[in-house]
């Protein structure tokens, strides 16, 4: 449910942050800031603009395919479910069509920008 | 030999934690009567004993008198320690506690009960001789009498829910008009909060300070005042901020005020801590309420005069306590207490609730923090968000504010928002640095926390770069070698 906290300096500034259910915390000598991490990843469009392909929007770990290489898909279905900083993320198609291949396995570790799919538009 | 040898707190957060370490430092057993959300907090794992009172809702848990009475008999507890709010002046609970062979470690439940109803208290504070706000408290309670009353007093009034406390079940009544509407209004709820219709009408002070004393009554009744607190910083009658001295009293009025206090303590007989709350506007001041309980802001009284609180109230139950001298309780220094809400002051103070992570109280010279939660305790909506106390002392009240400003901006608690940033504004704004606010001051200058004021700071580089930062450091294995990333110079991992 949350991260480690660290410190460490940032452009000169002395910041403390930890990630704490889905909201990063941050405390510098202006104050206590967040940032709400649960609504950058969850429903996006993780991948091209065209919806070709789904890649890893950050690093994370895969746990879980919705829908398999063959399956037909709608706008906004989940295609895979992968874990990072303790939150999970849905990675959804932006255009409909069919799957063409799934490039990863369940539990497999990814890297930002890592391909996870490539689906058949339309 | 000592009667009281483990003490039950039926009590939680920030205040379990005091009388925690006040019982250890006489050598005293404790038992934390607790609620199921309270097993998440510090008081829970410094306790020598805990008791699950049932529940999170404070109807299952803390308000339960039987339920305390239970734990208290069961864990072999020779007395209760009520604290706060919660069963702390609730005169049928202080008699179970006795009727059960246990030590109520507070006044008698006549004389909270007697103390507890403003009708009665304020019979008895206008027969020791100490001036009331005018107003009106009869038994007529019909509309035709109230109204014609309010008038007499003269607008503004307020109209009170005898029964309530703390600051709920009260209106202001600005003109003739509205008057009859607010009196019905204030009737019903009071019947439905407090269980009782009957109301009072009082001349509603609008530039007034809030000063109380803090008095103390041996196991004789023999009673001194240990001085006052400013507690005018309040927002919808709840405190925020509080101080001892006072910058608004001088010597003598200190003196006239501190004796009666004293006076309505002694006519009630009164044992152990107890308060005496005035107004005081045009140099006048007025009886407002007396709390029989330990109150939250104790510790500035303590900081400035060097005395325990907690201890005497301890000692007094157990017919050891030594009266200070009127005498000897000579003032040194500036005291400053900030109460710490978890809630966000740029959203003009919601309750924040949530998994608490890295927290720091920066420690130092003149800094005493009272904590009831720290990292992986959850704090919920089951309660008052109150979940610490700043107190800071210094030579003089300038140097106490400025103390307390430094320490509040370096408090780190991460996991829910606090009200930090608001209450540095408070402490820097001109009307509390001259000393010249009322109990309009947060309605004037803050009607919305912060909201309006200041806006959060935001600086999305740094969160940005935090964020990638942390997500790396996820990535490596916890280790002691320092590591540097595309943008962190140097990093420390906790």
């Amino acid at each position: 449910m949350k991260s480690q906290s660290a410190q460490f300096f940032v452009e000169g500034v002395l910041c403390d942050a930890q990630i704490i259910e889905g909201v990063l915390w941050l405390k510098t000598d202006e104050g206590i800031q967040t940032l709400d991490l649960r609504n950058r990843f969850q429903t996006q469009n993780a991948g091209q603009k065209d919806g070709k392909t789904i890649t890893a929007p950050m690093p994370g770990k895969i746990i879980k395919i919705i829908t398999e290489a063959g399956s037909d898909l709608a706008v906004n279905d989940t295609v895979i479910v992968m874990e990072a900083m303790k939150m999970e993320y849905q990675l959804k198609a932006v255009k409909g069509g069919t799957v063409r291949k799934i490039s990863v396995q369940v539990g497999d570790q990814v890297q930002l920008g890592q391909l996870l799919a490539e689906i058949e538009v339309g | 030999m000592n009667k009281i040898k483990k003490v039950a707190i039926a009590n939680r957060g920030e205040v379990a934690v005091r009388i925690i370490e006040a019982c250890r430092e006489l050598g005293i057993q404790t038992v934390l009567l607790h609620s199921e959300a309270d097993i998440q907090s510090i008081a829970y794992r410094m306790a020598d004993e805990t008791f699950l009172l049932g529940g999170s809702t404070t109807a299952e848990s803390y308000l339960n008198i039987p339920k305390n009475v239970e734990g208290a008999l069961k864990t072999g507890a020779d007395a209760i320690h009520p604290g706060f709010g919660f069963l702390s002046e609730n005169a049928d609970f202080a008699q179970a506690v006795t009727d059960s062979g246990l030590i109520f470690i507070g006044p008698k439940s006549e004389t909270i009960r007697q103390l507890g109803d403003k009708v009665s208290a304020k019979r008895l504070i206008e027969k020791a001789g100490v001036p009331t706000v005018p107003g009106y408290m009869g038994d007529d309670q019909s509309i035709q009498k109230l109204v014609s009353e309010a008038e007499k007093i003269g607008f503004p009034v307020i109209v009170k829910a005898a029964a309530g406390g703390g600051g709920r079940g009260m209106k202001v009544i600005r003109n003739l008009k509205e008057a009859t509407e607010l009196i019905e209004s204030a009737q019903r709820e009071g019947q439905s909060a407090f269980g009782s219709p009957i109301v009072f009408l009082e001349k509603y002070l609008d530039r007034a300070k809030h000063i109380e004393f803090q008095v103390f009554g041996d196991q004789f009744g023999k009673a001194v005042y240990l001085l006052e607190r400013e507690c005018s910083v309040q927002r919808r009658h709840q405190k925020i901020v509080e101080e001892a001295l006072s910058p608004s009293l001088t010597p003598e009025l200190r003196k006239e005020m501190g004796e009666a206090a004293v006076r309505l303590a002694e006519a009630a007989s009164y044992n152990g801590a107890g308060t005496v709350e005035f107004l005081l506007q045009d140099g006048k001041y007025y009886f407002l309420e007396m709390n029989t309980r330990l109150q939250v802001e104790h510790p500035v009284t303590e900081e400035v005069l060097g005395v325990d609180l907690v201890q005497a109230q301890i000692l007094t139950a157990d017919g050891t306590f030594e009266q200070w001298l009127q005498e000897d309780l000579i003032p040194h220094g500036h005291s400053i207490e900030c109460r710490i809400y978890a809630e966000d002051p740029y959203q003009g103070g919601i309750p924040s609730t949530g998994l608490l992570g890295f927290t720091e109280w920066p420690e130092g010279e003149g800094r005493r923090f009272e904590v009831g939660f720290e990292e992986d305790d959850r704090i919920t909506s089951y309660y008052d968000s109150m979940i610490a106390k700043v107190i800071v002392w210094a030579e003089d009240r300038h140097e106490a504010i400025e103390r307390m400003i430094e320490t509040l901006k370096d408090v780190t608690v991460f996991g829910v928002h606090l009200n930090l940033p608001f209450l540095v504004q408070i402490l820097d704004h001109p009307e509390f640095r001259n000393g010249k606010f009322t109990t309009q001051f947060i309605q004037q200058h803050f009607p919305e926390g912060l909201k309006g004021v200041q806006d959060q700071p935001h600086n999305k580089s740094l969160l940005l770069k935090s964020l990638k930062n942390l997500e790396v450091l996820a990535q490596e294995p916890v280790s002691e070698t320092p590591f540097s990333g595309p943008w962190a110079t140097e990093w420390r991992h906790r």
